[in-house]
């Protein structure tokens, strides 16, 4: 999405209260700069798996047809962009969900709108989540640039959080995979 | 939309005998068929799975390349017709060894399967009709008879057995499991 830098971006996750109110304040922080923004349903399918995590993601209800993708990742903390990712036809999501589960079961589902937002000239993209079971949650993302040092970017961070609101005791660090496992095991 | 585990499956009576003169074999099934068959190579790359079997079907000759196949199938082993439950999802070439890495790191290879296949098709009974000289492990024929909704097992059954008398398939040369096992055993 950024080719212009090599290095990880910063992410950052946290609980949402009010999340009308935040996709005020993403427009509101993003305002001319936003470049790209669209909205649809993912249903993830984690699939029990002896090493690293997979996944089938399944779009739907979406403002531009899409492929769905099956993701590996070697392990939970792989960033996304070192997962293997092969993409399906959506007519043909139900047989491989089908190959899938048959073969391995599930570990676990999760369902969420998610609305999208980027702003490319300040290298910036933010989820917006609304996730069964588990509430509503944003995702800040800000690549490095080149021409940018590291204390800069956080710099460039900091403001953005500051615009967002997202306070330290809202932070989460766990996946929306975890997430989902505790509440089931909260459950039974 | 999503899979439903409680859906019908689509289903296979399946036969598999060993052949010990391959090229008399094609010929007569050409004669019957009155073509050549296609021609495929084929590689199939097993995961290590707990429930049924899972694999990757690559083609590595064929006019246009097709696309790969993963595959999921369940059968008993057993010589007689083999009715088994199974499901095919076509994986785009650009996509396929990506896959092939993801499987394999995931899940582990359980053994790999390289072959060539003559296929020919009995549409009228919704049968494929298989001549194969597989790398390692000698020359198969096989029959699938493609289950349609309201036909009984022993309606599939009578085709295959229709069809093993037409090609002069005996009894004693039935196999039973896969060519991946097959091949380990050897």
């Amino acid at each position: 999405m950024f080719p212009s830098t090599t290095m990880a971006p910063i992410e950052i996750k946290a609980r949402v209260h009010d999340f009308e109110a935040m996709k005020g304040r993403v427009l509101k922080a993003l305002g001319t700069k936003l470049t790209f923004n669209t909205e649809y349903n993912q249903y993830d399918t984690y699939y029990n798996c002896t090493n690293g995590v997979m996944m089938l993601r399944e779009f739907t209800m979406t403002m531009d047809p899409k492929d769905d993708v099956l993701i590996w990742r070697p392990s939970q903390d792989t960033r996304p962009s070192d997962s293997v990712i092969t993409k399906i036809k959506p007519a043909e999501a139900i047989s491989l969900s089908k190959a899938m589960f048959k073969a391995y079961g599930h570990l676990a589902i999760v369902k969420k709108r998610r609305h999208v937002y980027i702003a490319h000239t300040i290298q910036v993209s933010v989820n917006l989540d609304r996730v069964e079971g588990l509430g509503d949650f944003i995702s800040l993302t800000v690549w490095v640039r080149e021409d940018q040092s590291l204390e800069e970017t956080k710099a460039h961070v900091a403001d953005i959080r500051q615009a967002l609101d997202i306070k330290d005791e809202d932070l989460v660090t766990s996946t929306y995979l975890d997430l989902t496992r505790a509440a089931s095991e909260n459950k039974a | 939309m999503w899979f439903d585990p409680a859906r019908a499956m689509p289903s296979n009576v399946e036969i598999k005998a060993r052949v010990r003169d391959f090229q008399d074999l094609l010929q007569r099934v050409r004669n019957w068929s009155q073509g050549y068959g296609k021609v495929f190579k084929q590689q199939d790359t097993f995961f290590t799975c707990p429930n049924g079997r899972l694999k990757l079907r690559q083609f590595t000759v064929s006019h246009p390349l097709k696309d790969a196949e993963l595959i999921w199938y369940q059968r008993a082993d057993q010589c007689d017709s083999k009715l088994s439950d199974f499901t095919v999802t076509p994986i785009r070439n650009h996509f396929s060894d990506g896959l092939l890495a993801s499987l394999s790191n995931a899940y582990g290879v359980a053994g790999t399967v390289k072959k060539t296949r003559y296929l020919f098709m009995d549409t009228a009974r919704h049968t494929r009709i298989h001549v194969d000289r597989v790398e390692g492990l000698g020359d198969f024929f096989e029959l699938e008879v493609q289950m349609q909704d309201g036909q009984t097992l022993e309606q599939g059954k009578a085709i295959a057995a229709d069809l093993m008398q037409i090609f002069d398939i005996k009894d004693g040369d039935l196999v039973a499991g896969a060519y991946v096992d097959l091949l380990v055993a050897e």
